[in-house]
């Protein structure tokens, strides 16, 4: 039995990297996957990849950081499959800057995509899952809000918001059946991350493969956990904080 | 889909509770299951019930304070079935007694079983996981060891304890691909609690139902997550403290 048989999950930041995985990762397991990120052909790509997966998929263009475009976001997904279940808040991305060197403006922007993104994605969609009397938030913080990041000061704030911001909207929606949990990921071996060559080998000096837990986890490690959150499987979790980061050295 | 099939499974306090929700949960994902606490006969009908589900099963009476015991307890589940693939350090219970009134022999009791316990059945089966070059330890905590519980100040440190070996053990052994995590229970409806009759209504006034995530999880709830803590899609997860207390207001 697919365990999202039929839900309707909405992913921001679904067109790449943990997004789309997470994405994928629903299909599969039965879920009807709408994508929403800032550019269409980057987001058209994934939706055909799911409605290969024999799933229906809307790719919605929105910057997270503008109200009306995340309302419009969860009124097209509600319009054109007659609910929503699953809010994935995903969208968001750090800038390494130093602390001093962090502009008023730099300081807003991280702010505003990282944790306002989600604020405003979390009230649209508690909006529609209060009329339903149910619905699942997942929220994607990072190891940044949760051990900090002194090189992403803002970027690790905003996501200790988020943290913060799971806690108290899972107190507030108890009584109307919806689950907030956010994931922390740790350092995730992304396409992009992989690209910047930044991270150190995960081979020992003779060429074995280091073992598997002090290598970074794989976006898929982050939509397996994604997919019990989203699951009847974890009903009764809620507000909390659940972290993935293998035991890769950075993030501990 | 038989998540656990053929993995081998040992669990303290398996007789009853949480331990005996998750001995059965993991068997009908495919397992067998080694069930151990302090009275045998209450372990044969739990071990009946697992072999009625198809898996082979032990009881062996164990207690977990004795470190000869929890040895014995690993090797035979090793003789029987030539490898332990999930521990799962569940014995452990309090006594409701006023800071002042603790006597050192109460204070010790409460430590060696709840957090001592612990410790042996990690080391004992760690042991047996590093010959293997892999395996799972899941222990069980308790939202006392995170909020705290002033009526209970031993048992709550003794589970602050457990939260703590738990990241420290799954650095120490990252590396021989043994994962490590804790889960820390709110207040389970268990038929033991039940029983006292401690527990709020679950019922509105007008006869209906509590919200769902306004009442205590039941054990299966736990078992769920002590599922996915086992199987192999949480394998990028390690040391890591996962809550579930629903939203019920005793443990917020």
């Amino acid at each position: 039995m697919e365990l999202l048989d039929g839900k309707v999950a909405l992913i921001t930041g679904g067109s790449s990297g943990i997004g789309k995985s997470i994405a994928l990762t629903y299909a599969e397991a039965g879920a009807n996957v709408v994508i929403a990120s800032r550019k269409q052909e980057n987001l058209d790509k994934v939706a055909e990849e799911i409605r290969t997966l024999g799933r229906e998929s809307l790719a919605i263009a929105t910057d997270v950081k503008i109200p009306e475009q995340v309302d419009n976001m969860v009124k097209q997904t509600v319009e054109n499959f007659g609910r929503l279940d699953i809010m994935i808040n995903n969208a968001g991305r750090g800038i390494p800057t130093e602390p001093l060197k962090i502009s008023l403006k730099e300081w807003n922007h991280v702010l505003t995509l990282n944790l306002t993104g989600v604020f405003l994605g979390c009230i649209a969609a508690g909006k529609v899952m209060i009329e339903q009397k149910q619905g699942k938030i997942i929220n994607i913080a990072s190891t940044a809000g949760v051990v900090g990041s002194p090189g992403m000061m803002h970027y690790s704030v905003a996501k200790a918001g988020v943290i913060m911001l799971t806690k108290n909207l899972a107190t507030s929606w108890a009584e109307h059946n919806i689950n907030v949990n956010c994931i922390a990921p740790g350092f995730t071996l992304t396409e992009r991350v992989i690209q910047w060559g930044i991270l150190p080998s995960d081979k020992n000096v003779d060429g074995t493969l280091l073992p598997r837990l002090l290598r970074p986890p794989v976006p898929k490690n982050i939509a397996d956990l994604a997919l019990f959150l989203a699951s009847s499987a974890s009903d009764n979790i809620t507000g909390e904080l659940l972290i993935i980061r293998s035991h890769f050295e950075w993030d501990r």
